[in-house]
């Protein structure tokens, strides 16, 4: 069942929860579920946390206790804000409490994979942590041939739950012309008819076509999937950059840099969705997360400066470090969900799995291949698998080209993205955004809060 | 083994010392100097300080604590820390 945002609001208000929420819910408990796109607090009573897995951030009121939860790897995010007259003001996006007057300092995050509960009676607050991620370290002897077979079985058996649940949505795919979104479009391609690829390129002149998108229009032909090319100019760039920084939420430039290329994609599909006259909802699709989950990133270097550094700490440490910065930051959900866009991050719903790998197996420089080649060797053409791999923001390997340098040459550096953001949110002390996201984790409440402000809203 | 608050605050002063360049003379930072409003560690710092945290002191950090204001200085993080190898099987430590 979908719910109405506004029937959800009234209902809620009544209890002194004042939401905000408007990305839709994903998840189930357990084997035995049936998961749809939600919009609402969730059955939270029923549901056995433990078992809980998905995209979702959950609310629930009852008596004088406020109970809410968010998904496990923090995908979907959950802000609150408790105001002294007992009222809980909960949203997804940071701007939302922001536009109801609650402070900077007054907004707090519900960690990743933990249930807070608020008693206003007893004035106390107790955040727990329902979920661990595990990675298989410790796990004996395994391939990766095994382990790529054992994924492909997962990702199968999603992909026949997502075209049972969305067979009638149209499905928009994100397309880098990587291995992780390539292996995502080789099995849409199998199970949903109404599919378009989306391909963003950078083109100052609107006719040179990245190495990127070169590759994933020739992966779209070979699929036989529809592809729309989405060209973006330098203007085009820069004018995304205001929506990347609000509704991805964040303003650090790895962050941002990948959150202009959804808000590019994000518009044009916003822009289709009228022209396709029969009125079904879309569902977005992206090849997210995997990187995260193997630890596949690497930093780059513009005129000697290296950018989208990363901590210098093991690759199993690394692959935590990463997975754990999925709890800040919202440059997919947030990005797409702004336009109305519901998304669904197909590796995330494979969590367990994929962070059951053990690390030595994904340790190589080429082990992202050997796995994707034991996924899906029969999916897809050789030739992906020996691209080198590109960042979708920069698109080519033979230099450094899009939205790096377009930000960087306009003055647009990593200052004054924080500044902007700052003022974007109405943040009049800089040390604040210090504390805002700390570790790749937005800041979270530890007790229940006693200073009031002049707003009325309680900080710690 | 547990680990005394001294001798944790001790090897996070090296490993940031070493890590972050941070003066032997410099004045401003000693054990309660908060390490992110006063410049000595920055975001891809405080994972390389959790993990070694986290490996060193065989302890796991859990985000509710990474928040907390006591670990923002050495002392307070040394003080967690020394709670969270003292319990057995140190899964993960909370913030209350």
């Amino acid at each position: 069942m979908i719910r109405g945002q506004t029937e959800s609001v009234r209902t809620l208000e009544a209890v002194g929860l004042e939401s905000s929420l408007r990305i839709r819910n994903f998840y189930w408990a357990g084997d035995s579920f049936r998961p749809s796109l939600q919009l609402g607090p969730g059955p939270l009573g029923v549901l056995p946390l433990k078992l809980l897995r998905g995209q979702f951030a959950l609310a629930e009121a009852a008596d004088t206790r406020i109970t809410l939860v968010r998904d496990p790897l923090g995908i979907n995010k959950l802000f609150f804000a408790i105001h002294h007259s007992g009222r809980v003001s909960i949203a997804n996006y940071l701007i939302d409490l922001v536009r109801r007057g609650v402070p900077g300092d007054a907004i707090y995050s519900v960690p990743a994979g933990h249930c807070v509960e608020v008693d206003f009676h007893r004035r106390t607050l107790a955040s727990s942590r329902y979920f661990t991620a595990q990675i298989g370290d410790t796990r004996g002897e395994c391939s990766l041939a095994d382990e790529g077979a054992a994924i492909r079985g997962h990702l199968e058996a999603w992909f026949t739950r997502l075209s049972d649940q969305f067979h009638s949505r149209k499905i928009f795919l994100c397309l880098s012309g990587g291995l992780d979104s390539g292996l995502i479009a080789a099995l849409a391609a199998r199970y949903f008819r109404d599919l378009t690829a989306y391909t963003y390129c950078y083109s100052q002149n609107g006719d040179e076509v990245s190495e990127d998108a070169t590759s994933a229009l020739r992966l779209a032909r070979a699929l036989n999937i529809p592809v729309r090319l989405v060209t973006a100019s330098r203007r085009d760039v820069l004018d995304a950059v205001h929506n990347a920084l609000v509704y991805g939420q964040d303003w650090r430039d790895f962050n941002v840099h990948c959150a202009i290329v959804n808000e590019l994609l994000g518009r044009a599909m916003a822009d289709d969705l009228p022209r396709a006259g029969d009125g079904a909802p879309a569902l977005v699709l992206t090849g997210d997360l995997m990187n995260e989950f193997v630890a596949d990133y690497s930093p780059v270097v513009y005129r000697g400066q290296e950018y989208y550094s990363l901590p210098k700490v093991d690759r199993a440490a690394l692959r935590r470090a990463l997975i754990r910065g999925l709890n800040a930051g919202d440059r997919e959900i947030g990005v797409f969900g702004r336009h109305g866009l519901d998304v669904i991050q197909p590796y995330g719903l494979l969590a367990d799995a994929l962070l059951d790998l053990p690390t030595r197996l994904v340790s190589d420089e080429d082990s992202k291949q050997v796995l994707a080649r034991s996924i899906a060797g029969d999916l897809l053409p050789d030739w992906i698998f020996a691209r080198t791999k590109v960042r979708a923001q920069i698109g080519t390997s033979r230099g450094i080209t899009g939205i790096l340098p377009v930000l960087l040459d306009s003055g647009r550096d990593a200052a004054w993205l924080r500044s902007t953001f700052r003022q974007a949110f109405g943040i009049d002390n800089d040390a604040f955004l210090s504390s805002l996201i700390r570790g790749g984790v937005y800041r979270s409440l530890p007790m229940f809060p006693t200073r009031v402000g002049t707003d009325g809203f309680l900080a710690h | 083994m547990a680990f005394s608050p001294t001798s944790i605050a001790e090897a996070i002063e090296r490993f940031i010392r070493t890590e972050f360049q941070v003066a032997d003379n410099d004045p401003t930072f000693t054990w309660d100097a908060h390490l992110f409003d006063g410049g000595f560690v920055d975001s891809i710092g405080f994972v390389q300080l959790v993990a070694f945290a986290e490996s060193t002191f065989d302890v796991k950090v859990d985000e509710d604590v990474l928040m907390s204001e006591d670990f923002t200085t050495i002392n307070g993080i040394s003080k967690v820390v020394a709670f969270g190898s003292a319990q057995p099987g140190r899964s993960s430590m909370s913030a209350r």
